[in-house]
């Protein structure tokens, strides 16, 4: 512990050793953006990406990044692929079951805004339009490492966010943009 | 067994039997009418070990009437220029517009042909000997309906659920004709060439 | 205590939701289950969460633009989706790609296959609780990848054959580097096999779990290994040999049982064999396979002459049909003579394979139905379209 508290900035220790001081925001976002679990939940070929990015040439692990098939256990869902309207409805629940603070990535172009299909009778134009989202990623499909930098990202992201804005939210978002439909 | 000895011995007792006009090419196509389906999937699957049915869809031949609601995207853009010679590449023209923007209801023109019918489409083969034949039905488009496969076949299952569930064909004698692949707010068949789309609330 | 006493044990038939989001179906396929106990006694596949209208798709993009909708059928293995779709549309157009190109499809579809299967092996190990071997096969399924990335730039999709041949040939180095991994791949599957095909843990899990009896899958429609394991040897490319397999020399394998276990070993043969195929390809691209007299593969020559940019094939219908990763898949095509196609049918083997769960699953019980869904490897980009 001491170690990883020497490298880390913002701490303080106070003479004498036993005793480091920092603030509550620091601590909280610290554990919060080092281990950021996402949901196991593939939607279509992005999720073949994102199973890449957990296997061995990629190594999500390393980033603290470890999926959990429950939405009960996750901070992070990857929206990866085509959003249909038939899932749309049990994305909007898995969203809900998702504890708070929960963050979204759409990773992909179906999940930005319909990607290939955006003329489609069947295809939501863009997750956006059902959950709120914290990180675009375009690509079709984005490769394993843009994933990682969406994380690093949603990570800086997660820095930024002050418990006194109520449930940790960023600023933006304690103004109210996380609406459901 | 080639597929022309099945079909002279099989019209002896389906008159309506013929060869296609259209053809499918590499393989051979007959025409049957729609209440007589079964009973030559059944005799073809009995008697001339027809075990394996490839494919069950359809086709609307009513042409590209009306496409309102539908987005006509860059394909169609590319039949305007139909004049231009085939070596011109397509234009880069559009940064692709959103799709609330697409023009509604262009008409288009009527194809050479186009008939108000829907043409049932079976590929049906026989594994051991390897001939593979294209059945062709053809159904009006006013309540088109066709007798079920289900229980000869039971790929037919779910293939015939698929095509009610796009064409709005009903397949009499089928025991779960209901939608598969549409999303309960779906109104109307989408593959259907006249289809319009009504905006949901994804929309 | 008597029997009708008010707490007597009752039991009563429950009803499960698995899926839509659910780590082991794969995707996003929903089976509604009806249990008595541990027992299934209903089970009624419910697709469509990825619907993406695909068919009406094809008929808004002109026929170059329709090959990148392909790739998104079946994406764990693309390849052969772009190949029985250029298949279709050649037909259609009376287009004859060149020889080598024709070679360089195979090779590309037999790499394909072999990635596919790793991923099969990867995520069914993982549903019956062994994590282990999907390191594995995602370590050797990156290398694939990495060849594919040398040849087309794309590491999932790739819309490499197009209508008349291929995008392009292969680049400096790309036959030594294709020819490594397949000499690293080979005894791989020694590995795979001491790792987890024979292990009793996972044999007892899935041996006479979920089995298809030859009538029962032809009669549903299955095809590829998930046929093969029941005892036909349907295979596309023996019994309508497209493209150059009847010039090549492999081997169809098939189980006996078509029970999840055969199905697994079935797909595990098959890699073997496309490894095979590889190298005869390679060869043939070397110019040291005997090939007929005058019929070398001059390097750069991927494209058939005088195919438009704007394609308008004849009116007409054509069906083609290929041995996909995981079946039989056709399309088939109708052309009005117009830039767009006027009809496009997909028929991907993962929908016909879904369709017989309805069948095999009741009667199972409740953690076999994981090991039977794992064991038919579908991809849900291709039943829902």
């Amino acid at each position: 512990m001491g170690i990883i508290l020497d490298n880390l900035p913002k701490i303080e220790r106070l003479p004498g050793g036993g005793i480091a001081l920092t603030t509550a925001d620091f601590l909280i976002n610290w554990s919060r953006n080092s281990s950021m679990w996402p949901l196991t939940f593939g939607l279509a070929c992005c999720a073949i990406e994102m199973m890449a990015a957990y296997a061995s040439r990629f190594d999500f692990e390393r980033m603290g990044v470890f999926p959990r098939p429950t939405p009960r256990q996750a901070d992070v869902m990857f929206v990866a692929g085509t959003v249909a309207k038939k899932m749309a409805p049990p994305i909007i629940r898995i969203y809900k079951q998702m504890p708070e603070p929960k963050f979204v990535i759409a990773m992909g172009g179906c999940a930005n805004c319909g990607g290939p299909f955006y003329d489609s009778y069947s295809v939501v134009k863009g997750v956006d339009r059902i959950i709120p989202v914290d990180v675009y990623i375009p690509g079709c499909p984005p490769r394993p490492e843009a994933l990682m930098y969406a994380v690093i990202k949603l990570q800086q992201k997660i820095r930024l966010m002050k418990v006194k804005n109520g449930h940790g939210a960023t600023p933006l978002q304690s103004a109210g943009a996380r609406k459901l439909v | 067994m080639t597929a022309e000895e099945i079909l002279t011995e099989l019209q002896a007792s389906f008159p309506g039997l013929a060869k296609s006009d259209a053809q499918v090419k590499d393989y051979p196509a007959w025409t049957v009418p729609a209440q007589s389906v079964r009973a030559v999937c059944e005799r073809l699957r009995s008697k001339f070990s027809f075990d394996y049915l490839d494919v069950i869809t359809a086709v609307d031949w009513s042409g590209q009437v009306n496409p309102k609601g539908y987005p006509q995207s860059l394909g169609q853009q590319g039949s305007e220029a139909a004049g231009q010679p085939d070596s011109q590449t397509a234009q880069p023209s559009s940064l692709i517009p959103h799709p609330s923007s697409f023009p509604q209801g262009r008409p288009a023109a009527q194809p050479a042909g186009a008939r108000d019918i829907f043409e049932l489409v079976y590929l049906v083969s026989a594994l051991s000997t390897g001939v593979k034949i294209c059945l062709r039905c053809e159904i009006p488009r006013k309540e088109p309906a066709a007798p079920s496969l289900y229980g000869i076949f039971m790929a037919a299952d779910w293939q015939e659920r698929e095509v009610y569930d796009l064409f709005g064909i009903h397949f009499e004698g089928h025991p779960n004709l209901k939608r598969i692949l549409t999303p309960e707010t779906q109104a109307g068949y989408p593959l259907r060439k006249d289809y319009e789309h009504v905006s949901d609330r994804y929309d | 205590m008597t029997q009708e006493s008010s707490t007597a044990l009752k039991t009563g038939q429950m009803f499960i939701n698995f899926g839509p989001q659910h780590p082991s179906t794969h995707g996003v396929l929903r089976i509604a289950l009806t249990v008595e106990g541990e027992v299934v006694v209903k089970a009624d596949p419910d697709v469509g969460y990825l619907h993406r209208g695909i068919e009406k798709l094809f008929e808004a993009r002109n026929y170059s633009q329709g090959l990148i909708l392909t790739d998104r059928l079946d994406y764990v293995s693309a390849m052969p989706n772009n190949l029985a779709y250029c298949l279709a549309v050649e037909r259609l157009a009376a287009v004859q790609p060149p020889l080598r190109a024709q070679y360089l499809r195979v090779m590309v579809s037999e790499l394909t296959r072999i990635a596919s299967h790793l991923v099969f092996f990867g995520t069914f190990s993982v549903d019956m609780g062994a994590f282990t071997p999907f390191l594995y096969a995602f370590r050797e399924r990156e290398m694939i990848l990495d060849l594919f990335e040398m040849l087309c730039g794309g590491r999932l999709l790739y819309s490499y054959i197009r209508v008349g041949g291929v995008s392009a040939d292969c680049p400096a180095g790309w036959e030594e580097k294709c020819g490594e991994f397949i000499t690293f791949f080979k005894p791989r599957l020694k590995d795979y096999d001491t790792l987890l095909s024979f292990n009793p843990i996972f044999k007892d899990r899935t041996a006479n779990v979920g089995r298809i009896s030859a009538a029962q899958a032809l009669s549903w429609g299955l095809s590829g290994p998930n046929l093969r394991a029941s005892g036909p040897d349907y295979d596309v490319r023996k019994a309508e040999p497209y493209c150059v397999y009847d010039k090549l020399d492999f081997t169809v394998p098939t189980g006996k049982t078509g029970s999840c276990w055969d199905r697994y070993y079935c797909r595990m043969l098959e890699m073997g064999q496309s490894a095979e195929i590889v190298l005869q390809c390679l060869d043939a691209l070397a110019g040291t396979a005997c090939l007929p007299a005058g019929r070398e593969l001059p390097p750069g020559e991927i494209m058939a002459k005088g195919v438009p940019k704007i394609l308008k094939p004849p009116a007409g219908q054509a069906y083609a049909h290929i041995e996909a990763s995981r079946g039989d898949l056709g399309f088939y095509a109708v052309s009005d003579g117009s830039p767009t196609p006027y009809r496009m049918h997909v028929r991907g083997p993962s929908f016909l394979n879904v369709a017989i769960l309805q069948e095999i699953l009741a009667g199972c019980k409740i953690a076999d139905v994981v090991a039977v869904l794992g064991s038919f490897d579908i991809v849900l980009g291709e039943v829902d379209r």
